[in-house]
């Protein structure tokens, strides 16, 4: 595969081009889910292309196919040459790339158990296992379990000498219980929403996560939240759990700082950013305690990789240091546009398919000390949430509304009743600025995020944020109700 | 690819497949999209994909497998990967029979026009677009698409679903002083002057968001576009699902028949709308039929999956989302009937309101209240004495939409309208509410 690579930008600076890169792909992947006693879902599926982008004259062009010969490589590097000439002619806006050496290389991802062999039916089985214990509660309405796992083979080679083979593995499970009364439908999920946990390992985090022991818990929970008081309606202390921090890392501080939005270049649909580059090393984006680094090196992470799809190699820095916003999520070209040195490697594609864009790898708060207990002891009235439940900020990135499946109310330094429907919100900076203690490394955990979407046509990713349960003071708490 | 070509693809899968019930679905896809911003093409793609997907039946147990590749090696390599899947499967007696030979709805959703579109000449429509509003010293971003796709779920007892549909899609943001201005178009057909229709109103829309002012939060009268009232719709929709509702995880659970919202709400689900000309067959193959999900504020029907149709006596509507009916049904192309009025009108006969021209991020807070929030976005106006006084920053709503369908005053006719963050589109008319729950302001004019 590494031949078509080469013969697809062999092509492309044959037809003239300034610059090309190429990637071969091929993903494997398993999709089971068990709703109730129905195992509604076993999809088995692989799919390869090649993807080229081509730079003409200034002009970007990117095209690709299924057709896997050396003939195929070639007409779909000249489908992108065409295409490139076309933007050309319309007077672009190309800042240049900045430079990165050209690797040769070879990554992959560690794992211990190949996911792939382990045998449908045991993981079938497993599910049901959940799905049936969480049915015996009264008032489950549906049970669910899902697993998920890819490999991802890749290829990749550019006109100035790089030639890359990374093969990636992931896999993902989970459980979910929604109980109702017919007035309301309560959702408790382990390990977490959106599918479960994901990661960057083998069917070894499936075992770790150790579903059936969880499921009779989750089950009792999403019952007893039907008769639980509203979450209160007032300015409190607020502790999140990590999942959720997880969460909001995602939407208020790694989309704001990919720096394709920041340059305008997502305006029509995912929209753009308040973090503009005057703010680059003076702008206090939360309090002195919150150091957030950007990480394609985590291990176990969903953005874990030897190389983007640029071929940049995959680095660790900060974007917040102790408050400040310091850096930003960049690209080759980007980077060049605001003069940095070396993209850090965040240029990915959903697939063969598609363009890769500005994706975040993964975004992770650092811990600080202690456990939760000691954050809850330090609150006089506050809220404790877990687990989202739903997720909303407006298009630049600065007023957020989050709600949590499940909540309990802090009082005088002890959890006293849990609560339902706990929902916050608040302003991105005021918010990181209110953090006034995070938890120690021992209660930090990298959480997955497979389902993000970007750009237009539309496009999934795949990365991780990690944290630590964490208090954020005067936060307006309120319960998702209708009124 | 075409229909014939499909059809050799699906013959060969019957042909290799040694197992009594097979079926297959094929989708092609050819897509081109030019990306414009700062008043300039950044990216411009092209992407050619084909999926095959493999179902075997077997003693009560089905499993799938997929590729997009189509050579005998690749579709015995799939048939095989189901095969022995199936085997691993425990009986399901939930499974229901292949469907044999069906009678769909004929739609015509291709335009060659759009089918046959050359990078340059998308793009040419973008530059022309972009000269537009550098002419008022103005900068933009947006999109412009074309796509063909086609589907085929066939099988070896006969069945033979084939839809095929062209799309083209542009939409623009621009830039003004003080805010932006949205809009966008998404249709079947080319049409020459759409482009320049949109990329006026999206201009007009910016020019006239400048110096926003900031309003309180509060519950305001409120015109929403057909935009905004598209996506507020979509997240009722799952609710006219017959199995949610058996499961009490609808909103409509104890309500079906009853009268739930006033007479001015008609909603349809109707595929073969002429402006919608949707896909005429579900997941599984079955015909879509046209269903009156509300008619005259009265919850008059759901829509079914087969699985549930035939536990609960009744037939099915055609709208299942999955192969099996384990997920359900959903009602496509929903149709809500507005009435004899323009946008003009519902503005002119308002004292006091804001006028929405898009909604943005929109997630659901209860299911069962159909409470959403979300964000306003590309152009908040202050209506005064039934005229657009004044630009407004932004607000997050948090609104139940079974609330927000009991306060609509007036309506326009119906139009499609996509809901921008889903690949979704809805025939609706502009509406305007009372007592629209606007609970957060953001700042910002964009």
């Amino acid at each position: 595969m590494k031949d078509l690579c080469l013969a697809a930008v062999d092509e492309a600076r044959r037809l003239g081009a300034q610059f090309a890169d190429a990637r071969v792909l091929f993903t494997e992947r398993e999709e089971l889910v068990v709703r109730n006693e129905r195992i509604a879902t076993v999809e088995i599926g692989e799919d390869r292309g090649i993807g080229i982008r081509v730079l003409f004259e200034g002009g970007w062009g990117f095209a690709a196919s299924r057709e896997l010969t050396e003939g195929g490589a070639r007409a779909v590097a000249g489908s992108a040459v065409e295409i490139a000439r076309a933007s050309a002619r319309m007077k672009p806006k190309y800042a240049g790339l900045v430079p990165e050496p050209a690797h040769q290389a070879f990554y992959q991802t560690p794992i211990i158990i190949d996911p792939f062999t382990v045998p449908i039916q045991d993981k079938v089985s497993l599910l049901q296992q959940c799905t049936e214990t969480i049915l015996k509660t009264p008032s489950t309405a549906v049970a669910y379990g899902w697993m998920s796992f890819q490999r991802k083979r890749q290829w990749f080679a550019n006109t100035e000498g790089a030639l890359i083979e990374q093969v990636l593995v992931r896999s993902g499970a989970g459980i979910q219980a929604q109980a109702t009364d017919g007035q309301q439908l309560q959702v408790r999920s382990y390990p977490q929403s959106h599918g479960g946990q994901f990661m960057t390992k083998g069917y070894e985090l499936v075992q770790e996560l150790d579903l059936p022991s969880h499921a009779p818990i989750i089950a009792e929970e999403a019952r007893a939240l039907l008769s639980a008081p509203l979450c209160p309606e007032d300015e409190r202390d607020l502790i999140l759990d990590g999942s959720q921090i997880a969460l909001q890392i995602h939407e208020s501080v790694g989309h704001a700082l990919e720096l394709d939005r920041v340059l305008g270049m997502e305006a029509n649909y995912a929209g753009t950013s308040f973090a503009t580059l005057e703010k680059r090393g003076n702008f206090r984006y939360g309090s002195p305690l919150v150091t957030i680094v950007a990480d394609a090196t985590s291990p176990g992470g969903l953005a874990t990789f030897g190389y983007d799809d640029e071929g940049v190699e995959g680095q660790r820095w900060e974007v917040i240091k102790e408050g400040l916003l310091v850096d930003y999520l960049t690209s080759r070209e980007t980077a060049s546009a605001i003069g940095a040195e070396r993209s850090h490697g965040c240029l990915r594609a959903d697939g063969w398919q598609n363009l890769p864009i500005i994706r975040m790898v993964n975004i992770s708060l650092l811990p600080g000390s202690g456990s939760p207990d000691d954050l809850i002891a330090d609150v006089k009235r506050g809220v404790m949430m877990a687990v989202n439940r739903s997720w909303s900020i407006d298009n630049r990135r600065v007023q957020f509304q989050f709600g949590c499946e499940i909540g309990w109310e802090i009082r005088d330094g002890k959890k006293i009743q849990m609560v339902r429907n706990p929902c916050y919100s608040g302003i991105t900076w005021e918010f990181w600025q209110s953090c006034a203690g995070i938890a120690g490394p021992d209660h930090w955990t990298l959480w997955g995020v497979p389902n993000c979407g970007k750009g237009e046509p539309p496009q999934r990713a795949e990365m991780s944020h990690g944290a630590s349960p964490a208090l954020f003071r005067k936060v307006k708490v309120f319960p998702g109700r209708h009124e | 690819m075409t229909r014939e070509e499909m059809q050799r693809i699906a013959e060969k899968v019957f042909t290799f497949s040694n197992t009594p019930e097979t079926e297959v679905v094929i989708t092609a896809r050819d897509e081109g999209l030019t990306r414009f911003a700062n008043n300039a093409i950044h990216q411009n793609v092209a992407r050619r994909d084909v999926s095959v997907t493999v179902r075997v039946f077997q003693d009560q147990r089905m499993a799938e497998a997929t590729t997009n590749q189509t050579d005998d090696d690749a579709l015995k390599t799939v048939i095989q990967a189901a095969g022995e899947a199936v085997r691993l499967m425990p009986p399901d007696p939930s499974l229901l029979p292949r469907l044999g030979p069906q009678v769909s709805t004929p739609v015509e959703a291709v335009d060659q026009r759009i089918v046959s579109v050359t990078p340059t000449e998308r793009g040419r429509v973008v530059v022309e677009s972009i000269e537009r509003c550098r002419s008022e010293q103005l900068t933009c971003a947006g999109a412009h698409g074309t796509t063909f796709t086609a589907l085929l779920i066939a099988n070896n007892k006969g069945l033979q679903a084939y839809y095929e549909r062209t799309e083209r899609s542009f939409s623009i943001t621009v830039f003004g002083k003080g805010g932006t201005g949205w809009a966008s178009v998404s249709n079947y057909r080319w049409d020459d002057e759409e482009a320049e229709r949109v990329t006026e109103r999206a201009i007009e829309k910016a020019k006239r968001n400048r110096d926003p002012i900031e309003l309180p939060p509060g519950r305001y009268r409120v015109i929403l576009e057909p935009s905004a009232v598209a996506d507020l719709l979509i997240f009722m929709s799952s609710g006219f699902d017959a199995l949610a509702v058996s499961e009490n995880r609808s909103w409509l659970s104890g309500k079906v028949g009853q009268k739930i919202f006033g007479d001015n709400i008609t909603l349809y689900s109707d595929i073969s709308h002429p402006l919608h000309q949707g896909c005429p067959f579900d997941a599984e193959g079955m015909p879509t039929k046209k269903v009156t999900l509300i008619e005259r504020g009265v919850a008059a029907h759901m829509v079914y999956d087969r699985v549930t149709a035939t536990k609960q006596g009744v037939e099915p509507t055609g709208h299942s989302v999955d192969p099996k009916g384990a997920y359900g049904a959903f009602p496509r192309g929903l149709v809500l009937l507005g009435q004899d009025k323009t946008l003009d009108d519902l503005i002119g006969e308002t004292d006091r309101g804001l006028l929405i021209t898009r909604l943005w991020y929109i997630r659901t807070v209860d299911p069962l209240q159909v409470l959403l929030t979300g964000l306003t976005r590309d152009g908040v106006f202050l209506i005064e004495d039934g005229v657009l006084t004044k630009a407004v920053k932004n607000f997050r709503f948090n609104q139940s939409v079974l609330d927000l369908l009991n306060r609509v005053e007036a309506m326009t006719q119906p139009l499609r309208a996509g809901a921008p963050e889903w690949e979704w589109a809805e025939v609706v008319p502009a509406m305007r509410v009372t007592e629209f729950n606007l609970t957060d302001v953001t700042g910002s004019a964009e």
